[in-house]
């Protein structure tokens, strides 16, 4: 077995800053704390897309949503376009997915071999998924490297919390009972279009609260899966990468749950360990998108990029320990479907610049010093000149990309960002 | 009778015969014979559109050999034009046999299609504490792959202060900080929770894999059920990597369930083993 086994283990929801490791004192993430020191974590990563159909589809197929056509949720992907379970499995690669799809109109045991279906409840999917893990590391036997793919669904239920009209399943009270997080500065009121929009202070931090144990129960399950990668004898030769679809805004700004352009929705951890990867890194140099994750699966595999993935970069160089910037500009996109808007966000520099067509608004922040968003800079001349920057970005960007039929069909949605 | 309702119309009726605020409550409940010092609604929202027709076993029996089993209640939330539901998603059978120096259970749980049986032993206290246990698990999905995917007599051991889990590759040893339990167990610990000492620490062992240390049962009060006023002990288990959990424990001892965040667990039969 020449060529490495690859395990790409994706979490969904989870906000960047809930890892203990970070200094958050409200979550105690002991697994992947212990894992970034022994790989190479990103720190600027963001969503292709931060909802989870699109993002998943922006991943296994390496394309932006405006070329896959995964605009927003259930709506269906390009048919032909292949994904990373038919294009390695053709290149000699055995394809496993245990867990999490949501790929619309892309039946995955079309794409993969299914170790596990699963179920819509992170309770009962994700110790499922581990212990799938754990029998396919000691199952397997075939002489072709694998690419295991983990869709663990944790710590993405906290939606359920606030979606759900009476608010069961919610325990609402236990906020009399708990120690509870704080509400982030950026919460001054309930959120405007959710259920949560009736708490009050303290149930808004139960929130918080509940996704921490969210955030919490993926971490031992991850945690255990790699550590039973650590005494298989798959060690040597298997690279581990952990990242997640999207973020959440956790009562940032007064929002819950993910969508739009808020660093607590776009923001996403990347971490990668493996024997070609540099021990203890984190790396503040490079900016990637989650379709960077795409080309650097098919890199460490050895295989070439799949059909019209034109603005990918591997960052195999980085982890390799290339400390040069590797890739100029990242584009996140966030549709607001049906009325056929959205926004695109550009990141270059430090600056992210976020472009609104439908309000003819640009909003610019500084991503590395204000990942909270509190200072807002298109009025100033630092971000009057980013603005511009952002779109001869954006201008390239669609000039790289085939747009798919329904960005075509919306004017306002191709031009997203590239007129003022 | 809304739980506001249900308080006041009691509290009246007690006032009215010179009683205590709750003893007329007492009365009318099925288990309940003391006064529940606190009413709390929350730990039943996860199972509560299901209690209606909810029967509570009545032959629990903690001394004797039987056979346990509980439904797995699974909430799914509206989609598209089907509404809210909570519907049954899986079981779980526990067969507790007495033995002279040990309790051994034979455990089947199925849920969401994904399987887990085998056995695990314990000492004979009130907490069920384990002495060792070894399980399959085999997921839901396409048979073809499935004993690929199994996970075959994963087991763990606990003597002393450690206990160590065997999982194909995975192979660890935990200090032990505290009392160790298995979820499964706590379900048949319905008399020990009823009595519990505030802010008892436990490192659980979920399904038999890796540990959650440093979790707390806590007395939660009492929790009514709706439509019966059955009255019900609620100890809630929480700490890192745990959704709150509120086991339900009716006053003769009788585990009713436990009440996850999506998913719950409730008694429905109880068998003598021959």
């Amino acid at each position: 077995m020449n060529r490495q086994n690859i395990i790409f283990c994706h979490v969904d929801q989870m906000h960047w800053n809930a890892l203990s490791r970070l200094g958050n004192p409200h979550v105690h993430t002991p697994h992947l704390d212990r894992m970034h020191g022994m790989g190479t974590s990103f720190s600027n990563h963001w969503s292709a897309n931060p909802i989870c159909c699109p993002a998943r589809a922006c991943w296994y197929t390496g394309t932006p949503s405006y070329t896959n056509d995964t605009l927003g949720n259930n709506v269906a992907m390009r048919a032909d376009l292949p994904d990373l379970g038919q294009w390695m499995r053709a290149r000699g690669y055995e394809c496993y997915y245990a867990g999490k799809w949501h790929v619309p109109a892309r039946d995955v045991k079309q794409s993969f071999k299914v170790l596990d279906y699963g179920s819509p409840r992170a309770e009962a999917l994700d110790s499922s998924v581990t212990r799938t893990a754990l029998g396919f590391l000691n199952n397997y036997k075939e002489e072709k490297p694998f690419f295991l793919n983990l869709g663990y669904l944790n710590p993405h239920d906290c939606c359920y919390l606030d979606i759900i009209k009476g608010g069961y399943p919610t325990k609402l009270g236990l906020e009399k009972k708990l120690e509870l997080p704080p509400l982030p500065k950026t919460a001054t009121a309930p959120p405007r279009a959710s259920y949560s929009s009736t708490w009050n202070e303290d149930q808004r931090r139960l929130y918080i609260w509940y996704y921490y144990r969210m955030m919490e129960m993926v971490d031992a399950e991850v945690g255990t899966v790699f550590k039973a990668l650590e005494n298989s004898r798959f060690a040597d030769n298997t690279t581990f990468i952990f990242t997640a679809d999207h973020g959440e805004m956790l009562m940032e700004h007064n929002q819950t749950k993910k969508g739009g352009y808020r660093e607590a929705a776009v923001r996403v951890p990347l971490l990668v360990i493996g024997p070609e990867v540099r021990q203890g890194i984190c790396d503040t140099k490079q900016i990637s998108g989650g379709t960077d994750v795409t080309a650097t699966i098919l890199d460490l595999a050895g295989i070439e990029a799949m059909p019209e993935m034109t603005d990918t970069t591997s960052l195999l160089p980085a982890l390799k320990g290339d400390v040069s910037r590797l890739k100029e500009s990242v584009v996140s996109e966030s549709y607001y479907l049906p009325k056929n808007s959205g926004c695109r966000t550009v990141y270059f520099d430090d600056h992210k610049v976020v472009c609104h067509r439908h309000e003819k608004r640009f909003l610019v922040y500084n991503f590395v010093d204000d990942k909270y968003e509190l200072n807002e800079l298109s009025q100033t001349d630092a971000g009057k000149a980013a603005i511009l920057k952002a779109e001869a970005y954006l201008g390239v960007w669609a000039k790289l990309h085939k747009p798919c039929a329904r960005i075509q069909k919306n004017p306002e949605m191709m031009e997203l960002g590239q007129t003022v | 009778m809304k739980r506001s309702t249900f308080i006041k119309t009691m509290g009246l009726a007690g006032l009215a015969v010179g009683l205590p605020r709750f003893a007329t409550f007492a009365q009318a409940s099925i288990y309940a014979k003391t006064a529940p010092p606190i009413f709390e609604d929350y730990a039943l929202n996860p199972v509560r559109q299901c209690l209606g027709a909810y029967t509570p076993p009545t032959e629990y029996a903690p001394e004797k050999s039987q056979k346990l089993t509980f439904q797995a209640l699974s909430f799914q939330p509206k989609r598209r034009n089907h509404p809210n539901n909570i519907h049954k998603t899986g079981h779980l059978i526990l067969k507790r046999t007495v033995e002279t120096n040990r309790i051994r259970y034979d455990i089947v749980q199925e849920l969401e299609g994904a399987q887990i049986e085998g056995f695990f032993i314990c000492q004979p206290d009130a907490f069920r504490t384990p002495i060792e246990w070894e399980l399959t698990a085999r997921p839901s999905g396409v048979w073809d792959h499935r004993e690929l995917a199994a996970l075959v007599n994963y087991r763990g051991t606990v003597s002393q202060n450690s206990c160590r889990c065997q999982a194909g590759a995975l192979d660890q040893t935990f200090s032990l900080n505290h009392k160790a339990s298995l979820f499964y167990n706590l379900l048949d610990a319905g008399k020990a929770l009823q009595t519990l000492p505030e802010k008892q620490q436990f490192d659980v062992f979920w399904e038999g894999l890796a540990p959650r240390p440093n979790q707390t049962l806590d007395d939660d009060g009492y929790t009514v059920f709706p439509g019966s006023n059955m009255a019900v002990k609620t100890v809630m288990l929480h700490g890192p990597a745990m959704m709150p959990q509120h086991f339900l424990v009716a006053e003769d001892g009788t585990p009713l369930g436990v009440t996850g965040f999506m998913t719950s667990w409730m008694l429905t039969r109880v068998e003598d083993l021959v």
